[in-house]
């Protein structure tokens, strides 16, 4: 019997329709599973799960009674854990503190004034982290963990509020090789304890190695639902974006000068990098979370101090003042974390895609509204952008496409180098391809592409070099044709592990 | 579904239907609340707080807000008085000076939140009582009056087109001349983009600080604006006439629907907003016969306002 079951959910947003009768089912102790492309409705259905959205139409049945979930409280008190991509932790309380945040211990004094007993929590925590097996120290402050720790204590959270169902959404999107292991451990040992997962992945690897069954959402219906082994690759693929994904083969490109270099570059998360990067060529920059990519990005771009070492464009020392002076001299961030960096929420499509070159799209200094939005729609169909339309609110699209706009609306300016940080965060696979595509021809137009990405597949797809960052420094470095999977995660994790 | 449907195509008219619903209350308290005469008179009711209202747009949607607009409006005031009573300059001199002063103090502002680093509520709260206190310093807590230039400076509060005031015609200006910045500049639609994410702004590489600024500046040059008709109606310059001035242009914003936080807000909410509080208070004085009552009303109409808001934003 299944633990939980979702029957023909429906829902539409401002008449368009997201999920038109979707049904999914999870039985006690599997990991099942839920891909599809971006839009497909995968964050709309779990968002109803948690309570966050209310359905249109269809069923919610745990245990096999009618479940009436209408806010995230009623799913937390059924048993329903959703561990988002964004965790819910307060970081400056312990380990202790955020699990058993809101069902503190409580003694009280003379029978009447309710304190909170920190002991007792501790006491609490412990005991829990202990039968969970989680290495985790309850006395620890949550600011101090790393992204694999944090996530363990939404797990841990999760589990003490008695969850029977845990959705992981992304799980492994921020996490390191090594943590990557752990997590796949721990949800076995959940397993165990009859804790049904819904697993939201992009990474089909991951989904083939855990997963028990899966199910394939597209355009907000059921596609396919496979037993583990009842499947390909090219199978699922082909389900998710209802076509055959075809790799484009790079254009040929030949290598200029070199238009951006580092000397012993060092600031406050990286130290003494050196790297260059020439006309037309591809520089994969990876690592695991946290290693130093992200800023050392954002140090090229200006967007955060050097302390020493030399930036060179085209040779030239520059030192970057402002931001505006990267951008006029012809480098381009695309920011990694859309959220905080990439888009503004309020505003629709079209203005997201232009408001970073105002200036090109007004004449006689008004905005030329008419171009803006003809330019608008090009774009949404030039980059496959899932909206109903340019005047469509970016925050209510879904993360993959945002993300798309918030790579087209960089690529689309002119620059002669580009630093994409994790420039397919949240992607599908069909999307993907299309922004390594676009990627590809950059470099082939003669720009010279700095990628930083945590997905070694990626980065060997894409570099011509790769580069790997670990705790600040770049410690490995070779051209594509000398590159490995093995050496690259071995310099990742490091010699010591 | 249908229902759901009608609501939702309803909800951008919430406001409009609200403000016929308080003019039909009104209308049968009042028989005369619905009238030419009476729609004009609200029209230069609100003139002064829409003027005001305006400026206050810009920091608001910049994802600020300006409470030292009172304080601006009277210190403004009282500059343009003592030009004209004391140091015998013409009403254009006079004028230039006012409003230069307002931008002025609306920059100090600026600078404070944008490079300074302090948050508006403190910034601005700060700064409103120092502008009231510079005000009392320089006027002596004398109302100051216009001197003998008097009678024509006062035809900014008092002349008229037909029937349209000067001030209500200035206010719809002002609305109109809004509207053209926030959706045909480049400068509004910054704006927008500070409000709604300004780490995303500046690592874009938009100066976000001189746009910051520059929302301010034009808050302090409004309620300067907003200063001068408020002295042409009073025929003085009182250093106490805008307390409370930037609490009620906040208001209007707010009731018009645009939101704290930033992002978001139109010139027609600014419209919709003011007229609304114009009528609510219009009508409270001709209908009920309780004055006291007025102010919980106002109020309970701004929670209103908000509510519905908070609500339609927080259901999907």
């Amino acid at each position: 019997m299944s633990l939980l079951e979702l029957r023909e959910i429906q829902k539409s947003f401002h008449g368009t329709r997201v999920l038109s009768g979707v049904s999914f089912d999870l039985r006690a102790g599997e990991v099942h599973a839920l891909v599809g492309a971006n839009g497909a409705g995968k964050s709309t259905l779990i968002k109803i799960l948690s309570g966050a959205y209310l359905r249109d139409a269809g069923e919610i049945v745990l245990d096999g009674r009618p479940a009436s979930i209408h806010s995230p409280h009623d799913a937390l008190r059924l048993g329903i854990g959703v561990i988002y991509q964004e965790f819910n932790l307060v970081p400056e309380l312990t380990v202790a503190e955020n699990i058993l945040v809101g069902q503190e211990p409580v003694r009280r004094i003379g029978g009447l004034l309710p304190v909170i007993s920190r002991g007792a929590i501790l006491a609490e925590a412990r005991r829990h982290l202990e039968a969970l097996g989680f290495p985790l120290r309850a006395e620890q402050p949550v600011k101090s963990l790393t992204t694999g720790e944090k996530q363990l204590v939404e797990i841990a959270k999760a589990l003490h509020r008695n969850a029977r169902v845990l959705v992981l959404d992304e799980p492994t999107a921020a996490l390191a090789g090594g943590e990557i292991r752990r997590l796949f451990r721990i949800i076995a040992q959940l397993q165990e304890r009859g804790i049904g997962i819904i697993y939201i992945s992009h990474h089909l690897g991951e989904v083939f190695e855990i997963s028990n069954r899966v199910t394939v959402l597209r355009d907000g219906r059921n596609v396919a639902t496979w037993e583990r082994g009842a499947f390909s690759e090219a199978e699922l693929v082909q389900a998710m974006i209802g076509r055959k994904v075809e790799s484009g083969e790079r254009p040929e490109t030949t290598l200029g000068e070199t238009v951006l270099s580092a000397e012993a570059l060092t600031g406050s998360v990286f130290r003494n990098v050196s790297l260059q990067v020439r006309r037309g060529e591809i520089l994969a920059l990876t690592g695991a979370a946290g290693a130093g990519q992200t800023e050392l990005c954002w140090a090229l771009y200006g967007a955060v101090p050097v302390r020493s070492g030399t930036l060179r464009r085209q040779g030239k020392p520059v030192r970057w003042r402002s931001l505006r002076q990267a951008a006029r001299a012809g480098i381009l961030l695309s920011p990694g974390d859309r959220k905080a960096y990439g888009i503004i929420p309020q505003l629709d499509v079209s203005a997201n895609f232009t408001f970073t070159d105002l200036a090109r799209w007004s004449g006689a200094g008004l905005l030329r509204r008419g171009r803006i939005r003809k330019n608008a729609e090009a774009l949404i169909a030039k980059y496959g952008v899932r909206c109903t339309g340019p005047e469509q609110e970016i925050a209510s699209l879904s993360g993959g496409n945002q993300q798309k706009v918030v790579v087209g609306r960089v690529a689309e300016r002119n620059a002669s180098v580009y630093l994409f940080d994790e420039p397919t965060r949240g992607v599908d696979i069909g999307a993907r391809e299309d922004i390594y595509a676009l990627i590809h021809a950059l470099a082939a137009r003669g720009a010279g592409v700095i990628v930083a990405t945590p997905d070694i597949q990626e980065a060997l797809r894409l570099g011509d070099r790769v580069a790997v960052m670990r705790q600040g420094q770049v410690v490995y470095e070779e051209p594509i044709a000398r590159a490995t999977e093995p050496a690259i995660l071995a310099a990742i994790v490091g010699g010591s592990e | 579904m249908g229902s759901g449907n009608l609501l939702a195509r309803l909800r951008p008219f919430t406001g409009v239907i609200a403000l016929v619903v308080l003019c039909v209350y009104f209308g049968t308290k009042a028989p005369t609340f619905v009238s030419p005469d009476n729609f004009f008179n609200i029209l230069n009711a609100v003139a002064i707080i829409g003027i005001l209202a305006v400026g206050q747009t810009f920091p608001l949607i910049g994802g600020g807000f300006d409470l030292s607009q009172g304080a601006v409006a009277s210190f403004s005031g009282a500059v343009v008085a003592s030009l004209l009573s004391k140091h015998g300059q013409s009403i254009p001199v006079a004028v230039i000076a006012g409003l230069a002063t307002g931008a002025f103090l609306g920059a100090v502002n600026g600078t404070l939140v944008a490079k300074v680093g302090i948050n508006p509520f403190v910034a601005t709260l700060g700064t409103q009582i120092a502008f009231f206190g510079i005000t009392n310093v320089y006027t002596d807590n004398q109302p100051m009056s216009l001197g003998t230039q008097s009678d024509a400076f006062r035809q900014l509060s008092f002349g008229h087109i037909g029937q349209f005031s000067y001030a209500s015609l200035l206010f719809l200006a002002l609305v109109v001349l809004l509207a053209v910045v926030l959706r045909l500049l480049p400068f509004g639609q910054y704006v927008y983009v500070l409000g709604g994410n300004e780490e995303a702004a500046r690592l874009a590489g938009i100066p976000t600080d001189r746009i910051k600024i520059t929302t301010y500046m034009l808050s302090g040059l409004l309620a300067a604006a907003g200063g001068l008709v408020m002295i042409a109606r009073a025929g003085q310059a009182s250093p106490v006439a805008g307390v409370g001035y930037e609490l009620q242009s906040l208001a209007s914003c707010i009731v018009g629907g645009i939101a704290l936080g930033g992002g978001v807000g139109s010139a027609w909410n600014v419209l919709l907003g003011a007229v609304t509080l114009g009528v609510v208070d219009v009508g409270l004085q001709m209908a009920v016969n309780k004055p006291n009552w007025r102010p919980v009303i106002q109020g309970l109409i701004i929670l209103l306002a908000v509510a519905v808001d908070a609500r339609a934003r927080a259901r999907r």
